[in-house]
């Protein structure tokens, strides 16, 4: 179970246990079901002649991947939903074979204007591979449950 | 479909995208299992069925990878050479199974210049919509678009 509104301290850092090598098999699942065709993903004669010389593991893919990592550990059965996220970035390229973790900071939270018993938590999710450089980062709003409404 | 190149973008105008894909269990269960979201809202129809939506959510993840997957293949399949994803993005409404979802792109803007050899920006606004004409999804950003040769 993760945490509700109440348990969330700003400023905590989560590094979550989950990790995962993210396979050929992965990228092309993920881009065929969400019909992304890219060739810079999925045509390897294309890639070879692209900037990476090999196809990209497409970002949606990361990002998922990053973002689910932290589910055990925060927002399973606690939140509402995802309301968004925002500052996006990419600052080294993912490509099969690599190995990411996760790691969550809680940037602020305050109660939600128009659901009353939620509240709205801002967490920075960072992805790192396995040479420990971060691959991607992103704030999200997470809609988080209030524990009195959960007790009710 | 014929992919655009950078000069063939207008500023202001809107495409209404032809693909639609219909969200199903599979769809959402298999994708929120393989990118590690095992949140009970997504994969556990008993838990979901007592939450505020009464039903199981769509995860936000799997909406952004469809509707992007369908602008990305009807306006850029071969002239955007670079790694595509978006800076942020909003989801003003939920996704349930069964819904079927829709792309609409609009031209932000564009200049010539780009990290990407050989190719110009063009801004995005990407919008994903339900079968109801609800705005479930919105997100914008640069893009790196080949120029023609």
């Amino acid at each position: 179970m993760g945490l509700f509104y109440e348990e969330l301290t700003v400023g905590s850092v989560y590094e979550h246990a989950v990790r995962r090598t993210i396979t050929e098999s992965d990228n092309v699942l993920y881009c065929s079901l969400t019909l992304n065709l890219s060739p810079v993903y999925l045509d390897h004669e294309a890639a070879a002649r692209g900037p990476w010389k090999k196809p990209l593991v497409n970002p949606l893919l990361i990002l998922s991947n990053i973002i689910g990592m932290h589910v055990l550990d925060i927002t399973a059965g606690t939140t509402h939903g995802n309301l968004g996220m925002t500052d996006i970035e990419y600052p080294v390229p993912v490509f099969h074979g690599d190995t990411l973790r996760s790691r969550t900071t809680v940037v602020s939270k305050r109660p939600s204007k128009s659901h009353p018993q939620s509240g709205v938590v801002i967490f920075l999710h960072e992805g790192i591979n396995q040479r420990g450089e971060v691959i991607m980062r992103c704030n999200r709003a997470g809609l988080m449950i209030m524990r009195d409404k959960a007790a009710a | 479909m014929k992919s655009l190149t950078y000069e063939e973008f207008e500023e202001d105008h809107i495409y209404n995208h032809i693909l639609k894909r219909t969200v199903t269990e599979s769809d959402n269960v298999g994708l929120s299992c393989l990118t590690l979201n095992l949140q009970p809202l997504h994969i556990d129809a008993d838990f979901a069925s007592k939450s505020m939506w009464g039903q199981v959510l769509v995860d936000s993840m799997v909406t952004i990878g469809i509707v992007m997957g369908i602008h990305n293949l009807e306006l850029t399949h071969e002239t955007a050479p670079g790694s595509l994803s978006i800076k942020d993005a909003r989801f003003p409404n939920p996704v349930f199974h069964g819904d079927t979802l829709s792309a609409r792109t609009t031209v932000l803007g564009k200049r010539d210049s780009s990290t990407m050899a050989g190719c110009g920006t063009v801004d995005f606004l990407l919008e994903g919509l339900n079968q109801k004409g609800d705005v479930i999804m919105n997100c914008t950003w640069a893009k790196a678009v080949q120029k023609s040769a």
